[in-house]
């Protein structure tokens, strides 16, 4: 025999920690098995001979060894730091450099509030700033949670251990903490989704990781105990017989902590023993005794003994429910078991609700973390998916720069989250009305309501989730279409925000276009305004289903009431309430929900949803019967059956009611009211319910045509078997945003990575960082699937209106059909140097907006840009600035006058050159002769006898329309008018096509001037669309504009005014018109005709033709 | 008919009693002949599970327990098929694996291995899973009742805590199937489906019984198109060596090993597979002591992989492990290959003039499951 002597050592680990090891013959046989305390030696008896010593690292590592022995003593070690590095780990810099306050020994806690600033440089050495913006920013606090108790922040001071090139190390001192106490560190940031994870009962080691590819982060909480991280690890790898030489050998000392305690008892349970278990749980009740995991293990415990107390083993169970939750994942699954098992014997309401509240946390955990890891923001109720954003206080700024703070409140759902809503749990909502009604603030608060935004943003302060870009804060209106969503009853409502001023109307019709239901705002105090009427047409065009929802309830004017006719006089008489608000004004106080019969009574501070149920108030009563009666049999009406119940006295249940409604709104016939304070996010509860409940999924929509290549049409029924069609609705550019298409699968699905079609442009794109939108925030999604809105980082050939498609089924959708523009104006650059990037910027002003178009216009000699509005224009001269960085001029658009005669004249021309060498000989006789306003252009060929050679006449024709190009009074352009050649002569060897175009030009002048010229100036055709209150200034105005007024009718509830009114007069005329009508007005124009310039305003005009004139001769 | 081998000798005699599931048509899902439940959960017919759960019965025939030998095995599969015993050359026509087929044969599998504690229990499942800490596996008519689709679903969790009352105090679990959560799962109250046996509160003892998951909760698990699943093979590839250790000079299978083989297994398919297939297998349960449930007859093959490095080196080198296993020069790729268990020279010979000295590596020990080195040119 001989004695072999193995030694663990480690200059780096822990010490004392067991680490089992194998000794292997040169046979294979296992000689020996145990464990060894790293840093100590075990003398083993064996025989000389070869041996492999094998080392079980907790990692999953094994080191081996090669031990001969030959003598009767020999020597053996393992060096612990031979164990391979892990190549898994993503580089943590790559992902979130540079850091932020961390030297290491730096202790970043402190009282509540409390941030660490400076920075200590880049792990990845230097980076560009854009890179620096796009990168993430982490940060941690830790809560405390009582039994009983939500939580709070806990100002725990963290210390920085160690940082490596993938990894974080931190330490929290729990030495001092509350026994009673849970704890939970929280890990997240804006593109980082919060977690939650249990602290063990110990002073901690808080390990963050980047995992590979850079996609996410890893937060792994150990204690600072490695003997009880050594066990835990082992048992959760599976190598349970491991995991039992560790055990034992633990057992044996007499020091052991509460985090040891607890994991040894898990791994008693697991392995069956129970007689040590109990003899272990007894001894260390005092020391775990308070904790939910104590309770899970005693109540299993005593479930297998031979007669168990299962009364006693419930109450345990149910403790532990009201305690919190378990520390470690491994009792969750315990506990859950547990009550499952207890729920199957006995139906008891108390276990099912131990099992709800204890369910909540398993459908959020990470099981891949030894301790209960979950999603939320807080430690109760957690949430089904991510948030993410920046603590609005208490939080330590542990990763990454500050951001700031109202850009980076929003909040998304995770990835996993949003891949799980099938098409029929989608409902695409598009938000129109006025401008100004609230449909930006409803989103928001509907967002924040159901969780998936953390604030609540204000349109006022530029912090709305879909109001985002510069111009928008600047100006505080919505000027684009706009995506967020809210997940709500299992189903996500992507709510399509859209301007309400008719200025961005295309932008409104992109959003309708891809919307499979409307949510039409009206503001209480004002009603139905102009913009209401509008965006309802196109509502109505599109045959969207719809709701209305009366917002700002609490004005000092809201009447519900008024509200109500209102829309049913002027929108749609087939709208019905099925709310009825409890007081308007400053006493508004709640809704009546007409379907269940209950009041709502809204509480709180008027920043939450919360509310009181009661009875419906006795004075309110009668207006509610009325109400109810009204609703009740609109439903009936709509539905054989029900109304066939109504007719004999039988209700019917709401849930019937709520189906019919559906149905009625499917086709068009109903149209439900509902109203709230957005600002309060009063009402969006009720709103967001019944948008689920109401709303059409994508696949109760009709089904869409597309068009193959070879002209066949194909319906897609937004599903995910259809074969794969978006249609590209927005493309947008933000500099600190990045560059997005934002489209709408009308069939099938498209995975990250995808290469898709461009079927309208037949180019191939790909998509990448396939993403849902939360306002300007972006979470990307593996899969979007049929019905659902997207948005993929900027496809190269891709713009608005077209159509992506499977390659190899190529589709094309019908497109927006978005206004022309007609609003002009001239543009220069402020800076002569920048004229090239102005045609730049303006060309790809274009392609993010269709409604805006510009291009150099060669008869005004100037660049004409035109859109729908003057905000319109006024805005896209900002965004130039702000992302193409030229600065612009804008002038009035030079006038497209022209000229024409009043009577017929005669003129002739002669060319003649003939001094010296070949000469030149043209000779033509030209009568010109007023034609009709719009005719145009006509030339005659009345030659006879052969007097100019026919192949001369296109010549003289030629001179004619050139000469015509520039009139005789002011040089504009003569049109409506015939030139007919009747006479001349020619020259058999001098005559030539150049002589005769000359004779033309020379004829056309000498008519010309004798056939009473006239300059025409371009009449439009004006309408007006004014509340009654502002008709007689919008006719003042447009009289004083040289406006002759056509006529006036009603139009809704507002009256249209038209007229015709000189071009040159409407300059500018949107801007007079809002401020003339408060902004409820808007116009519509149109060209008309020419007619002729007043004979007062020609001389001015042909004065100032001629100073340009004069001045292009001088440059 | 889903007894495929019939008991032999007296149900008093200590065996092992198997039974073993695979689900591959889904009446009620994509692709199936019935109307399709209103939620999928994106679920869709499966080619492997049943060419997995026959290439385990098969398997079971090798079994070598001299404390219990192979009494039993019940097999279910969907498509229905004949089954070809690979010992005898027997046909049998099983039944199809539907709720009601599974639950009969439950019934007489429990009965089987209730007789005797020295039993060993062994319970395959092959098909689509879903998973809310319970774990749904799903026969063939799983949506049946459209407005129950899990209640012709296996409510697992429970049909484990029944088995407790079952005398059998070595159970085994091999779970082939997905751990898929969505958020029609996580918020369906009624999720879980019903057990196949009823637990009993008041008899939750101790036992070995640990359950071999082919993933962790909410991961997928992956197999090829009418191939053995990955799960599978490697379970099959730990039964037939890799998890074998040797005591007292007999190459043996125990209950915990065969965990941590397949795990590791597992993880070396992985390599060089996209992180969006990774699988990890779990080990969990209850495991009261270990327990040998297969003794090899012959010395294991071990999943050995020698390569070198640099990459030139490579391909200049003869690589070798002992005398019998060798890769010629010329080839880019590593020596890999099955190797019996044993200690061997390992190393590397390079041509003259490839610039690199030739390595030996003296009494390499080339145990189960894997051996991999790679080894550094100079």
């Amino acid at each position: 025999m001989a004695i072999l002597n193995i030694s663990l050592n480690s200059t780096l680990g822990p010490k004392t920690v067991p680490i089992p090891v194998e000794i292997v013959d040169g046979d294979l046989n296992v000689t020996w098995s145990g464990s060894i305390d790293v840093g100590s030696t075990k003398s083993i008896d064996t025989r000389p001979g070869r041996y492999a010593v094998h080392a079980f690292l907790p990692s999953g590592q094994k080191l081996t060894g090669k031990a001969r022995v030959t003598s009767e003593q020999e020597t053996f070690s393992i060096e612990l730091e031979d164990a391979r590095r892990t190549t898994a780990d993503a580089d943590i810099g790559d992902l979130l450099s540079p850091f932020v306050g961390l030297a290491a020994g730096a202790v970043l806690g402190g009282p509540p509030g409390g941030l660490v600033g400076a920075a200590v440089g880049s792990l990845s050495g230097m980076r560009s700033q854009s890179r620096r913006d796009k990168l993430a920013a982490v940060w941690i606090r830790v809560w405390r949670k009582y039994p009983h108790f939500s939580g709070e922040v806990y100002p725990l001071p963290l210390q920085l251990l160690r940082r490596t090139t993938h990894s974080i190390e931190l330490k929290a001192d729990l030495s001092d903490a509350d026994p009673r106490a849970l704890y939970f560190i929280q890990v997240g940031g804006s593109r980082i989704g919060w977690r939650l994870a249990a602290l063990p009962p110990d002073s901690l080691s808080i390990t963050i990781k980047a995992l590979g590819e850079g996609a996410d982060l890893e937060v792994g909480v150990e204690s600072t105990d490695r003997k009880a991280e050594t066990l835990l690890a082992f048992v959760r790898s599976g190598a349970v017989d491991k995991a039992r030489l560790v055990a034992d050998r633990l057992m044996e000392g007499d020091t052991t902590s509460s985090m040891l305690a607890l994991v040894l008892s898990y791994f008693l349970l697991r392995i069956g023993e129970l007689h040590r278990l109990e003899v272990w749980l007894t001894k260390h009740r005092d020391r775990i005794g308070l904790l939910p995991d104590y309770r899970i293990i005693n109540g299993w415990q005593l479930l297998r003994r031979e007669s168990p107390d299962v009364e006693g083993v419930l109450r345990q169970f149910l403790e532990s429910v009201t305690m919190g939750v378990p520390i470690y994942a491994e009792g969750l699954r315990l506990l859950i078991d547990g009550l499952q098992l207890f729920n199957h014997k006995t139906e008891d309401e108390l276990i099912r609700s131990a099992l709800r509240q204890i369910g909540a946390f398993s459908g959020t955990l990470e099981w891949g973390a030894p301790t209960t890891t979950f999603t939320h923001k807080s430690p109760s109720n957690p949430h089904p998916s991510p948030i993410f954003g920046i603590p609005s206080e208490e939080g330590v700024l542990l990763i990454g720069k500050e951001w700031p703070r109202r850009d980076a409140l929003t909040s998304a759902t995770h990835e996993r989250a949003k891949s799980l809503f099938t098409t029929d749990r989608l409902r695409n909502v598009v938000v129109v009305g006025h401008g100004g009604s609230g449909k930006t603030t409803l989103i928001d608060a509907c967002c924040h309501t159901s969780g998936t935004s953390r604030r609540h943003g204000s349109s006022a302060e530029g912090t709305a989730l879909t109001m985002y870009t510069p111009e928008e804060i600047s100006h505080g209106i919505s000027m684009n279409v706009s995506v967020a969503y809210a997940t709500w009853n299992d189903a996500k409502i992507n709510f399509i925000d859209t301007p309400g001023y008719l200025d961005f109307l295309g932008e409104t019709k992109a959003g309708i276009r891809v919307a499979d239901g409307a949510l039409v705002c009206v503001s209480a105090p004002a009603g139905v305004e102009v913009g209401t009427d509008r965006v309802w047409e196109l509502v109505q065009e599109r045959h969207l289903p719809a709701v209305f929802f009366v917002t700002m309830m609490d004005r000092h004017n809201a009447d519900f009431e008024r509200v109500y006719q209102d829309v049913k006089e002027h929108l749609t008489p087939r709208v019905i309430p099925v709310e009825v608000p409890i007081g308007s004004g400053e006493d508004f106080k709640g809704i009546v929900n007409l379907f269940d019969g209950r009041a709502y009574y809204f509480k709180g501070d008027g920043t939450s949803d919360d509310y009181d149920e009661r009875d419906i108030p006795a004075d309110l009563q009668p207006i509610v019967d009325r109400y109810y009666g009204e609703l009740i049999e609109t439903i009936a009406a709509t539905d054989d059956n029900l109304l066939e119940h109504y007719l004999e006295g039988d209700a019917f249940t709401g849930e019937q009611g709520i189906h019919a409604l559906k149905q009625a709104m499917l086709r068009g016939e109903l149209f439900p009211l509902f109203c709230g304070v957005p600002t309060a996010e009063w009402g969006s509860r009720a709103l967001l319910t019944k948008l689920v409940e109401l709303m059409p999924s994508p696949q109760e929509r009709p089904a869409e045509e597309a068009e193959g290549r070879t002209g066949n049409v194909i319906e897609l029924r937004n599903l995910n078997s259809d074969p794969f069609a978006a249609l590209v609705f927005k493309t947008t550019s933000e500099p600190h945003v990045g560059e997005f298409t934002f489209f709408r699968v009308f069939g099938g699905s498209v995975k990250n990575g995808d290469e898709v079609l461009n079927a309208t442009r037949n180019k191939s794109e790909r998509f990448t960082h396939l993403s849902i939108a939360q306002g300007k925030e972006r979470v990307e999604v593996d899969v979007l699937r049929a019905g659902d809105i997207g948005v993929v980082a900027k496809l190269r050939d891709t713009h608005t209106n077209d159509t992506l498609s499977a390659p190899n089924h190529p589709l094309v959708l019908q497109g927006v059909a978005f206004p022309e523009p007609d609003i002009a104006v001239a543009l220069e650059a402020a800076n002569r140097n920048d004229e090239d990037k102005l045609s730049v910027g303006l060309h790809k002003l274009h392609e993010e907006d269709p409604c805006f178009v510009a291009d150099y216009n060669p008869e005004l000699g100037q660049t004409i840009a035109r859109g729908l509005g003057e905000l319109h224009l006024e805005v896209q001269m900002e965004r130039l600035k702000r992302k193409s960085g030229v600065e612009v001029v804008a002038r009035a658009p030079r006038i497209p006058y022209r000229e024409t005669i009043r009577a017929a004249a005669e003129g002739h021309g002669r060319h003649k050159k003939q001094t010296g060498g070949r000469g030149q000989f043209g000779d033509a006789h030209v009568r010109l002769r007023p034609l009709g306003r719009g005719e145009g252009y006509r030339f005659t060929d009345a030659i006879v006898g052969g007097v100019i050679p026919g192949k001369f006449i296109p010549a003289v024709d030629r001179g004619v329309q050139e000469a015509a190009q520039r009139g005789v009074l002011a040089g504009f352009p003569m049109v409506d008018f015939e030139a007919e050649v009747y006479f001349g002569s020619y020259h058999a060897v001098d005559s030539s096509e150049m002589a005769f175009k000359m004779a033309g030009i020379l004829a056309f002048h000498a008519a010309a001037e004798n056939a009473q010229p006239v300059i025409l100036e371009p009449i439009m055709e004006v309408e007006v669309f004014t509340p009654d209150e502002f008709v007689g200034d919008v006719i003042g105005d447009l009289n004083q504009r040289r406006g002759q007024i056509l006529g006036m009718e009603p139009a809704g509830r507002n009256q249209n005014v038209r007229a015709l009114v000189p071009q040159a007069e409407l300059y500018k005329y949107s801007t007079t018109l809002r401020a003339l009508t408060q902004g409820r007005a808007t116009y519509t124009r149109r060209f008309h005709s020419y007619q002729d310039l007043p004979a007062h305003k020609v001389p001015e005009l042909v004065a100032e033709a001629k100073r340009e004139h004069d001045q292009i001769a001088v440059f | 008919m889903t007894l495929v081998t019939p008991e032999t000798g007296e149900l008093l005699t200590p065996a092992t009693h198997a039974l073993v599931i695979g689900v591959g048509r889904y009446s009620y899902l994509e692709g199936g002949t019935g109307r399709v439940v209103p939620h999928t959960h994106g679920l869709k017919q499966l080619t492997s599970s049943t060419v997995s759960a026959v290439a385990f019965a098969d398997y079971l025939h090798e079994l070598k327990n001299p404390r219990a030998p192979l009494g039993s095995i019940e097999l279910l599969l969907s498509p229905d098929a004949i089954y070809v015993s690979p010992k005898t050359g027997k046909r049998t026509a099983v039944e199809t694996a539907t709720w009601d087929n599974i639950a009969r044969a439950y019934d007489r599998w429990f009965d089987r291995c209730d007789t005797n504690s020295k039993n060993v229990a062994i319970f395959y499942f092959a098909g689509h899973g879903l998973e809310n800490v319970t774990l749904a596996l799903l026969p063939e008519d799983f949506g049946l009742f459209r407005k129950k689709p899990f209640h012709t679903a296996i409510h697992f969790n429970q049909t484990y805590l029944a088995m407790n009352s079952c005398r059998a105090a070595t159970q085994c679990y091999f779970l082939d199937c997905c751990r898929q959560q969505d958020a029609k799962i996580l918020a369906n109250p009624k999720f879980g489906g019903e057990p196949l046996g009823e637990p009993d509160l008041r008899d939750q003892r101790s036992l070995t019984a640990p359950i071999l998951y082919a993933t962790g909760i909410g991961r997928q698990a992956f197999g090829n198109e009418h191939e053995v699943s990955r799960f599978t093979s490697a379970l099959l590839s730990a039964l037939r060596g890799g998890g074998a250790t040797k005591e007292q000079a007999r190459w043996v299978i125990s209950t915990e090993s065969l965990g941590t083989a397949v795990i590791k297994l597992i993880e070396q398919q992985n390599r060089g597979l996209h992180a969006s297939k990774h699988q990890s297998a779990s080990l969990e349960g209850k495991f009261s002591s270990p327990y040998i449930m297969h003794e090899l007859s012959a010395t294991p093959d071990v999943a050995a992989v020698v390569d070198c490095s640099p990459q030139n080196a490579n391909a200049a080198a003869e690589l070798f492990v002992g005398e019998l296993y060798r890769r010629a020069r010329g080839d880019a790729g590593p020596l890999r290959r099955p190797i019996k268990a044993g200690t061997y020279d390992v190393g590397a010979l390079f041509q003259t003039g490839a610039g690199f000295k030739d390595i030996l590596w003296e009494d390499e020990w080339i145990e189960p499951p894997i051996y991999e080195v790679c080894l550094e040119a100079k």
